[in-house]
C-alpha cells in the first residue's frame, strides 16, 4: 500500500435543495490509480469539483498530506498539486494548442513576458510524449475533437500535479488511442503520483486502475482493489442490480434497401464511400481515427461543405446538402459532439426534447402541450434521464444524462434513416443497455440505422452488419457473427488494397 | 533559408493581411483619382485626423475582444474633454489638467465595469445607460457652451506642429506599440483572448473574470480621457452635446474591419489600426476627390462592407466558418 495522499470524508452537497452528494468518501495513494465510478448522475463529477474548489460543499472534510484544505478555485488546487481533466471540454478554441496547455503559467513567462518559444517547445514534446501528432501552434479550433481531448489531458500534465484527476478523459478517443494514454499514466504512476480515473468503459478500469470507489446516489457504496472484484459485481453495485445482456439485440426482420450512398466523399477524410441500409437493419462502421468512419455520417446529414455523391432513399435520388435537407428526407443524426452540436444547454430539457419535432405537435403554429409533455415524459421515462424535472436546464444535468436528452431528441422524430455517431459516449452500463434495446425495438419496427462508435464491442454488439474503413473507403465487410475484436481491428489496420476480395 | 522561407509565408497568411492589401489599394485608387491624395502633407494630414479615432478604436478592441461592448465612448470622450478644457479655463497648470483628466477618465471606465460585473447586467444596456448619463453630465455642468480660449500649452497637446512627429500621432504610435506588446507579450494580455474565447473555461481555470473586465474597461476609459484631451486641445473648443457623437459606430467599425471578432475571443492591434487608417482615408479621399456630400455615408458603408467580406474569405479558406 502507498502512502496517503488525500481523504474526502462524508462530502455532502447540494443544489438548490437536492442532493448530489450525501457521503461521499474518497481515499487516494501515492502512485495508485483509483477508479471512480457510478451511475449517470451519481456525482462523481460533483466530487471532483468540489475537491478542485470548483464547487463548494456544504459538509464533509478535505484532508491533502495530512491537512485540511479548502480551495478557493481550481487554480488555488492546480498550485497546491491536484490538477484535473474535466469531463467536458474546456478549451479555449481561438488560441493555440500549447497557450491552452500553459495559460496563466509562470514557468514559461521571462520578466513576467511570455517566453513563446519555450512555451511551444515543452508543449511539443509534452504532446509528442503521448503520441500527439498534431502542432501546438495550431488552434484549437481546427482540431479534431480526438485531438482536443488530447489536449485536456496534456494540459493537466503540464502541471506537474501530484494528485490527478481524470473525468472521462477517453470518451472522446477511440479505443486504439488509449493505450498512449495508459502508458502515460503508467509513468505518472510510477513517479508516485496519485490518480483519480472517472470512466464508464469497465474494461478500462480492470486495465488500469489499482483500486476502486462506487459511488450510488451520492454515497460511497463499495471499495475494493480492483484485482479482488469483478465486472459483474461493480456494475451491481453501482445500479444495484444485476445487468446481464449489455447488448439486448434482437434479430429484426431485414427488408429492402431504405437509404443507399454511392460514392459519397467529404473531399478530405472520405473517399470514395458506396453502401447501402436495409430496413430493420443495423449498420455498424468501424474504423480507425482518420479513416472516416465519423466523418461519413456527418456528411451524410450534410454538415460537411463541399460533401458530394449520389443519395437514394427509398429509391428515390435526393440531395444531403444541408441538415434541413436531411431531415426533410427523414434523417436523424445523433452527434458525438454534444456541446458544439446537440443540445442548447441553456435551455430546458423539455425544449430540448421537443425542438426536432415541434412542428409535428404543433395544430395552427401552437404547441399541443399535452402532447409536448406526453412526450417529454415519455423520453425522460424510457431513457431514465434522472433531472429535477423537465424544465430543468441542460447544463445542470451530468454529462451522460445530457446525452441521453440528444438521443431522445432525435428518436422523436422518428425517422426512416438514423445516425448514431458515437452514441453511448459517456452514458453508464445500466442505461447504455437500455438505449441499445430501444435502438433495437426501433430496428425491429422498421427502422434503418447507421452506428458509429469508439467501442469495438457496441459495433459487434448492436450491428446485423459491419463496413470497416480504412482511408475513406470501404475495406471489408462483416456479417452479424462473423467478425470479433480481433478481426475487426486487423481489418482497420490493413491497407484497403491488401484486402480485396474480402468477402 | 527554409525557417525564412516558412516566416514569410506566415506573414502572408496573416489575419491581418487582406486589411492590409485592401487599404492599399483604396490607397493607390485614391491616388490616381486625386492629384493633391499622395503627397507628403496630405497623408500626415490623415494620420493627423485619424488619432482621435485611432486610439478610441484600440480601446473598443480590447472591449470587444473580452466579449464586451462600449456604446458610451463619445459620451465620455466629451465629458472628458469637457473638463479638461474646464480645468484649463480655471488656470490649473497643464500638468495637473492632463493627469486628473486622466484619472476621471480610468475612473469612469471603471464604472462601467463595475456596473456590468456587479449588477450582471450586459454590457450594450449598461453603456447604453451610461451614454445618456455621461452626455447629460457633460451638458449639465457646461450648460451647453462652448468650452474655448485655452492656454498655449494647452494647445501644445494637440497642435499638428512636427508634421508626423507631431504629439498626437507620436501618442496613438506609442499606444498602438504599447497595446500589441502587451496583447502578445503580456500574461494578461493572453487572458483577454481566453476570457472572449470561452468564459466558461476561464472561470473553471480559476481566473477572476469580473476583474480582468472591470480593468478592461478602466484601461478603455484611461484611452477615452487621452482621447478627450487631444480632442478639446486640437479643435481649441469644445461643446458637450456635439462633440464625437457617433465615436461609437465608427471605433466598431475599425476594429472589426481589422479582425476582431463581436462575440469575442479575436481582435488584432494591426487590424485595428488599419482599420482606422482605412476609415480615415476614405473620408478624406472622397472630399479629394469632391465626391458629393450625400455619398459619403453610402460609400463609407460599402467600404465597410467590403472590407469585412475580404475578412471572410481569408477565414473561409481556413475552413473556419
Ligand atoms: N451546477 C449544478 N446545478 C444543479 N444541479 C447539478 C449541478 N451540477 C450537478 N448537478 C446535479 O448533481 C447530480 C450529480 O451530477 P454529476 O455531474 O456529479 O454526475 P456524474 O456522476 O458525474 O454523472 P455522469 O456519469 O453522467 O457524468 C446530477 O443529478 C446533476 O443533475
Ligand atoms: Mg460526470
Amino acid at each position: 500500500m502507498g502512502e496517503t495522499i488525500l481523504e474526502m470524508q462524508h462530502i455532502a452537497k447540494a443544489f438548490s435543495g437536492v442532493y448530489a452528494l450525501k457521503d461521499a468518501q474518497l481515499t487516494l495513494q501515492k502512485g495508485r490509480v483509483m477508479a471512480l465510478v457510478g451511475e449517470n448522475g451519481a456525482g462523481k463529477s460533483t466530487l471532483m469539483r468540489i475537491l478542485t474548489g470548483i464547487y463548494d460543499h456544504d459538509g464533509g472534510t478535505i484532508l491533502y498530506k495530512g491537512q485540511p484544505v479548502h480551495f478557493k478555485n481550481a487554480m488555488q488546487a492546480r498550485d497546491a498539486g491536484i490538477a484535473i481533466i474535466h469531463q467536458e471540454f474546456n478549451l479555449f478554441p481561438n488560441l493555440t494548442v500549447a497557450e491552452n496547455i500553459f495559460l496563466g503559467d509562470k514557468s514559461v513567462q521571462s520578466h513576467g513576458l511570455v517566453d513563446w518559444q519555450a512555451m511551444n517547445r515543452r508543449a511539443q514534446e509534452l504532446v509528442d510524449s503521448i503520441g500527439g501528432t498534431f502542432s501546438v501552434e495550431e488552434k484549437v479550433q481546427e482540431l479534431s475533437v480526438q485531438n482536443q481531448q488530447v489536449v485536456e489531458i496534456v494540459k493537466a500534465l503540464a502541471a506537474n500535479a501530484e494528485v490527478l484527476i481524470m473525468d472521462e478523459p477517453t470518451s472522446a478517443l477511440p479505443e486504439s488511442e488509449v493505450q498512449h494514454l495508459f502508458r502515460t499514466i503508467r509513468g505518472l504512476k510510477a513517479r508516485g503520483v496519485a490518480i483519480v480515473y472517472v470512466s464508464h468503459r469497465l474494461n478500462e478500469i480492470f486495465e488500469i486502475c489499482d483500486d476502486i470507489t462506487v459511488l450510488r446516489d451520492g454515497v460511497t457504496a463499495f471499495l475494493s482493489e480492483v484485482g479482488a472484484t469483478t465486472q459483474q459485481e461493480v456494475v451491481a453495485q453501482m445500479i444495484g442490480k444485476e445487468v446481464t445482456v449489455l447488448y439486448p439485440k434482437q434479430d429484426a426482420e431485414i427488408g429492402g434497401v431504405v437509404f443507399e450512398a454511392r460514392h459519397l466523399s467529404d473531399g478530405d477524410t472520405v473517399k470514395d464511400l458506396s453502401f447501402c441500409v436495409h430496413k430493420g437493419e443495423i449498420l455498424g462502421l468501424y474504423g480507425l481515427v482518420g479513416s472516416g468512419a465519423t466523418e461519413c455520417p456527418e456528411a451524410l446529414f450534410g454538415l460537411v461543405r463541399g460533401a458530394h455523391g449520389t443519395f437514394l432513399m427509398d429509391g428515390r435520388e435526393i440531395s444531403l446538402h444541408s441538415p434541413a435537407q436531411a431531415v426533410a428526407n427523414r434523417i436523424a443524426y445523433v452527434p458525438p459532439d454534444r456541446h458544439r452540436q446537440g443540445i442548447i444547454r441553456q435551455l430546458s430539457i423539455r425544449f430540448n426534447l421537443t425542438l426536432a419535432v415541434v412542428r409535428r405537435l404543433c395544430t395552427r403554429s401552437v404547441i399541443r402541450r399535452k402532447d409536448e409533455q406526453a412526450t417529454v415524459d415519455d423520453y425522460i421515462r424510457k431513457l431514465r434521464v434522472k433531472c429535477a424535472g423537465d424544465s430543468q436546464k441542460v447544463t445542470f444535468l451530468s454529462g451522460g444524462n445530457q446525452q441521453k436528452v440528444v438521443i431522445a431528441k432525435w428518436l422523436a422524430t422518428n425517422p426512416a434513416l438514423l445516425i448514431l455517431n458515437d452514441p453511448t459516449r459517456g452514458v453508464d452500463v445500466g442505461a447504455k443497455a437500455e438505449i441499445y434495446s430501444l435502438i433495437s425495438e426501433l430496428a425491429c419496427a422498421g427502422m434503418a440505422i447507421v452506428i458509429t462508435s469508439s467501442e469495438i464491442s457496441e459495433i459487434l454488439g448492436m450491428s446485423d452488419r459491419i463496413l470497416v474503413l480504412n482511408e475513406g473507403v470501404v475495406s471489408r465487410e462483416f456479417l452479424r457473427g462473423q467478425a470479433d475484436q480481433k478481426s475487426l481491428l486487423s481489418a482497420a489496420l490493413m491497407r484497403p488494397d491488401e484486402t480485396q476480395g474480402g468477402v | 533559408m527554409k525557417q525564412h522561407k516558412s516566416r514569410l509565408s506566415r506573414i502572408f497568411s496573416a489575419r491581418e493581411m487582406p486589411i492590409i492589401v485592401f487599404t492599399l489599394l483604396v490607397y493607390g485608387a485614391f491616388s490616381v483619382m486625386a492629384p493633391n491624395f499622395n503627397t507628403f502633407n496630405n497623408v500626415s494630414v490623415i494620420a493627423q485626423q485619424i488619432t482621435i479615432n485611432g486610439i478610441v478604436a484600440l480601446g473598443m478592441t480590447i472591449v470587444i475582444m473580452i466579449g464586451g461592448m462600449d456604446l458610451s465612448v463619445g459620451s465620455l470622450l466629451s465629458l472628458c474633454g469637457v473638463f479638461a478644457g474646464m480645468m484649463d479655463n480655471a488656470g490649473l497648470p497643464v500638468a495637473l489638467t492632463v493627469l486628473l483628466t486622466l484619472v476621471i477618465g480610468t475612473a469612469l471606465g471603471a464604472l462601467n465595469g463595475l456596473l456590468i460585473v456587479k449588477l450582471h447586467i450586459p454590457d450594450i444596456i449598461v453603456t447604453l445607460a451610461t451614454m445618456n448619463i455621461f452626455r447629460g453630465v457633460a451638458v449639465m455642468v457646461t450648460r451647453s457652451q462652448w468650452i474655448t480660449d485655452f492656454s498655449d500649452a494647452f494647445l501644445h497637446i494637440g497642435s499638428s506642429k512636427g508634421g508626423l512627429f507631431s504629439i498626437p500621432i507620436l501618442l496613438y504610435v506609442a499606444v498602438a506599440v504599447v497595446f500589441a506588446v502587451c496583447l502578445r507579450w503580456l500574461p494578461f494580455g493572453r487572458l483577454l483572448y481566453a476570457v472572449g474565447g470561452n468564459r466558461e473555461a476561464a472561470v473553471l481555470m480559476g481566473l477572476n473574470v469580473p476583474s480582468v473586465k472591470i480593468r478592461v474597461y478602466a484601461v478603455n476609459g484611461f484611452l477615452l480621457g487621452l482621447a478627450g484631451l487631444l480632442f478639446a486641445s486640437m479643435f481649441g473648443s469644445i461643446q458637450a452635446a456635439t462633440a464625437a457623437t457617433s465615436l461609437q459606430f465608427q471605433t466598431m467599425g475599425s476594429a472589426l474591419i481589422g479582425g476582431a471578432n463581436i462575440f469575442g475571443g479575436a481582435g488584432s492591434v494591426l487590424g485595428t489600426v488599419f482599420g482606422t487608417i482605412l476609415l480615415g482615408m476614405i473620408k478624406n479621399g472622397l472630399v479629394q476627390i469632391h465626391a458629393s456630400e450625400y455619398w459619403l455615408d453610402f460609400i463609407t458603408g460599402a467600404v465597410i462592407l467590403l472590407a469585412l467580406l475580404v475578412n471572410l474569405i481569408q477565414l473561409r479558406k481556413k475552413g473556419r466558418c
